[in-house]
């Protein structure tokens, strides 16, 4: 079984099709998605810059991580239920949108690099937690975040021009 | 009146510049991370007045901490808004749902300078007596909401749209 199969079994499952031909639904769980992942990306941003040395220095990082994390999951949920929603109803052209996999792409970027903060340098967070400047290695992570993210919302907005701009030009 | 506006708007050398792609989905998307960040910054301040974030820390610091990220990035929020307009005038300005979404801005930005106003001070008016810390939650609880109406109204823009251009 290919992944078109399954993209096509998506999007003719009842969801799929429930969201796909119904006038209110794609919107309304657009307009959840929007809210979700600006939700993301907000308070992800407060740890990214943070990690950047750039604002809330006076704070301990791991206040700052244990206050807003819960915030950013609980977000990135409802994003990925929402998100999961909408590519249900399309599966088969979001597969074929540049945008869409570079999205996907990015949000494995940002996994990948959370994964390798939390793993490898978040575990020596007690020498620099309170220190007026971070090392070069949380800079970097906390920069690669803040890129993802921000390239993962702007590549979401393109999403949903592509097909116009290849079909009208 | 607004359609001439929008025919005036319509034929600007900056309304052409504007809708030459990719400008208006990249000038969107920056709009929507300054929504997140105005969006981010009020409502950590409306969630530690309500009483769920940060309880130790007193609201007027949170308040110091975040909202000066709110009116820093709302100029940047209105210059992208009016960027948009001028490059689809028709699409906003003869739309209801634009103009719900201004006047749902306009209580939003006023509820968060009365919310912020009533935490200045050593002694911060929503923490003087009970009613008034009901008052502070209140508007918060209702600026929390006009956020969210803010995000629908913004997305349902697209979809209600009736003027051409």
């Amino acid at each position: 079984m290919d992944i078109q199969t399954v993209a096509t079994a998506i999007t003719e499952s009842s969801i799929g099709t429930a969201i796909r031909t119904s006038d209110s639904l794609f919107p309304l769980i657009e307009f959840l998605h929007v809210l979700a992942i600006t939700s993301v990306v907000g308070s992800i941003a407060v740890v990214d810059l943070r990690m950047l040395g750039i604002a809330w220095m006076r704070r301990p990082f791991s206040k700052i991580s244990s206050e807003f994390l819960p915030y950013t999951w609980t977000a990135f949920a409802f994003a990925l239920l929402t998100g999961g929603l909408l590519f249900a109803s399309h599966a088969t052209e979001y597969l074929q949108n540049p945008f869409f996999l570079a999205k996907m792409s990015l949000l494995a970027l940002a996994a990948l690099n959370m994964l390798v903060f939390h793993f490898v340098i978040a575990r020596r967070a007690g020498i620099w937690d309170m220190a007026p400047r971070t090392p070069l290695a949380v800079k970097l992570c906390g920069a690669i975040s803040l890129g993802a993210w921000i390239s993962i919302i702007t590549c979401g907005r393109f999403i949903g021009f592509w097909l116009d701009h290849i079909r009208f030009g | 009146m607004i359609a001439v506006l929008v025919q005036w708007l319509v034929s600007t050398r900056l309304h052409d510049l504007i809708e030459t792609w990719p400008v208006i989905p990249l000038v969107q998307s920056v709009h929507i991370l300054c929504v997140a960040i105005v969006l981010t910054s009020v409502c950590f301040v409306d969630l530690r007045i309500v009483g769920v974030f940060v309880r130790r820390e007193p609201a007027a610091a949170v308040a110091r901490r975040f909202l000066p990220w709110t009116w820093w990035t709302v100029p940047i929020l209105l210059t992208t808004g009016a960027v948009l307009i001028i490059g689809e005038p028709g699409r906003e300005l003869q739309n209801t749902t634009f103009w719900d979404k201004m006047l749902l801005l306009a209580c939003a930005l006023s509820l968060t300078a009365v919310i912020q106003w009533g935490l200045r001070g050593a002694d911060p008016l929503w923490e003087r007596a009970f009613w008034l810390r009901g008052v502070g939650k209140l508007l918060a609880v209702v600026s929390l909401l006009v956020w969210v109406g803010i995000v629908f109204a913004g997305r349902m823009i697209a979809y209600t749209q009736t003027g051409g251009a």
